[in-house]
């Protein structure tokens, strides 16, 4: 009996299964008695890898849908752990689609989302990875927030950057 | 799983097994440093919106890092230049500024470049850090063509632990090039058709992913029935290649296999043939990787309505399905002589009652996305060669084209 994909000619008579690829040449018996069981997956689990000494310190797992920033087109920036400057790069695909916006209305460096006990907070202006304000300014909920320090951020915050674009803060 | 449980006894036989590999559960990431070193494309054709949207993305990917993170960046065009030594991803500013400094030349380095950015990963690379080169390129390599050259690489780089993520852009590059540094270097090829869309977000799934990683590196170890052999064996998720036989020292082999990632499944297909036995029941393989073990038992049987018997048709037909995979993508690829078994492997399957009803989602999406690239490219005489890579794209994520996912 030939086999359809391998070519295989030397299959017994009656084969169900190519004796050289394994693949199927007939119908399997019906109802074979006693049935065989189907056997359980092989599946292996990683357990969680011992901590060496120069594993760095826990710190919380990376989920892929965490905070983040929307954009009025429904598109979004994810906010991590690590503190992250916001400015024209990210708001860059948004602000083309704007009639008679010049994209340098958003500084490259606009302000800055970090975590403070567990917190998410914004500030707009001379920070440890932002080298100064923006020009254009950032107003929280409406409030002009450049150069004046750390705000705390809570879901639902409306940013608006440089009265162009208005990012809401999102924490699912 | 295999896909029997009983084989004839006194007669050789083949049989499907498939191994799925995840992080336990409750395993909770304990977040390893990250080394990244970019290697960017400088050649003529990049100049324009390609490399400025290629700088763009990797101003968003240096900022998603933590501060404690590394970067490095290695232009290639036709020098090779160190445009950031591995750098703390606190220092932004220092960081951003090398990055919008970066202007186009001439020629194509890739090799060099990859190679250049080996040995800079490689130097700064800490004990339990995860590392990565992303190569971001639109052109055919100018120094070394021939793909052994790079498969070498990949291995060498591969072989300290490290991955290699390359991104093509547009119609012009080598596709098939890209795709065998991926399956070499343990990433994943991305195919980018809108660099103004895609580029950032692909470069941002980087990191998410090297954050994710749980293990690095790792082995499975397999052993198997004396006189039985691993005829060949595929990657089915989370990226489907065909695997290298893998190194045996008597009947036990070690398959190298892609970095273990939180919430992503690895699986991985083989096909095994059995020596002849007498009746009675024996154990077929024993798995085993970090010390956990998994066992599986065969029966040889005189019993046709047992040995004929197919307990689980899955992980036959989705080695079938990987395998039609593999052949559609050498087709789409120019060989078109192994298109035709590429159809008698869908026709074959497809005309298997029994199978369509007991597949489980893995499987079907498997077959369903062998299916529809055939329908795609076969069908299709006229593709243009952004369909052709997007047709191969579509060979390498069985889900990509599936919905849901």
């Amino acid at each position: 009996m030939e086999c359809p994909i391998c070519n295989f000619k030397n299959n017994p008579p009656e084969s169900v299964y190519c004796i050289e690829c394994g693949a199927k040449l007939a119908e399997s018996p019906p109802a074979p008695q006693p049935t065989p069981q189907v056997q359980p997956p092989v599946e292996i689990q990683i357990p969680p890898p011992a901590a060496t000494a120069t594993a760095p310190p826990p710190s919380p797992p990376s989920v892929v849908t965490g905070p983040q920033l929307q954009l009025p087109d429904n598109s979004s920036i994810p906010i991590g752990t690590a503190p992250q400057i916001v400015g024209r790069t990210e708001l860059l695909n948004y602000l083309r689609t704007l009639q008679n916006v010049d994209p340098a209305i958003v500084s490259r460096q606009h302000f800055t989302i970090f975590q403070e006990n567990g917190k998410y907070c914004i500030i707009d202006g001379k920070t440890s990875i932002q080298e100064k304000p923006s020009a254009n300014h950032t107003y929280l909920n409406g409030a002009d927030i450049t150069d004046k320090g750390q705000k705390d951020l809570k879901s639902g915050d409306v940013i608006d950057v440089a009265n162009t674009v208005k990012l809401t803060f999102t924490i699912p | 799983m295999s896909n029997r449980t009983h084989v004839k006894a006194g007669s050789g036989s083949v049989v499907f097994v498939s191994i799925d590999l995840s992080a336990d559960q409750s395993t909770v990431i304990q977040r390893r440093g990250l080394n990244i070193c970019l290697a960017i494309d400088c050649s003529g054709s990049m100049q324009g919106i390609k490399l400025e949207q290629a700088k763009d993305s990797a101003i968003i990917l240096a900022r998603s890092l933590s501060p404690n993170d590394m970067i490095s960046i290695v232009t290639f065009e036709g020098k090779v230049r160190i445009e950031l030594s591995p750098t703390y991803a606190s220092e932004q500013s220092k960081i951003e500024s090398v990055i919008r400094s970066i202007k186009v030349g001439s020629a194509t380095k890739l090799f060099e470049g990859m190679n250049k950015s080996y040995e800079l990963i490689s130097k700064n690379s800490k004990p339990g850090s995860v590392s990565r080169i992303v190569v971001i390129t639109d052109g055919i390599p100018t120094d070394k063509e021939n793909p052994r050259d790079y498969e070498n690489l990949c291995k060498s780089i591969r072989s300290e632990g490290i991955t290699v993520s390359p991104i093509g852009i547009g119609q012009d590059y080598n596709d098939q090039l890209l795709l065998r540094i991926s399956d070499f270097g343990g990433g994943e090829w991305m195919h980018v058709t809108d660099p103004m869309s895609q580029l950032p977000n692909f470069l941002r799934e980087q990191v998410t992913t090297m954050a994710n990683t749980i293990v690095v590196n790792p082995d499975l170890k397999l052993s198997l029935m004396p006189g039985a052999e691993i005829v060949n064996l595929y990657a089915a998720e989370p990226v489907l290649t065909e695997m290298a036989l893998p190194d045996r020292k008597g009947d036990q082999y070690t398959i190298p296999l892609r970095d273990i990632i939180a919430q992503q499944k690895q699986t991985i297909v083989f096909r095994i043939r059995l020596p002849s036995r007498p009746v009675g029941d024996v154990t077929l393989l024993t798995a085993n990787m970090m010390n956990q073990n998994k066992t599986l038992m065969i029966n040889y049987s005189d019993n046709p309505s047992l040995y004929n018997a197919e307990a689980d048709p899955n992980p036959r037909v989705l080695l079938f399905a990987t395998e039609g995979t593999v052949l559609m993508r050498k087709a789409i690829g120019g060989d078109t002589t192994v298109l035709q078994k590429a159809e008698t492997i869908i026709k074959t399957v497809q005309s298997d009652p029994q199978v369509t009803i007991v597949l489980n989602r893995s499987t079907q999406d498997a077959l369903n996305n062998l299916q529809q690239i055939h329908e795609q490219t076969v069908m299709n005489p006229n593709l243009s060669e952004s369909e052709k890579k997007q047709a191969l794209h579509d060979t390498t994520i069985i889900r990509r084209k599936s919905t849901g996912g």
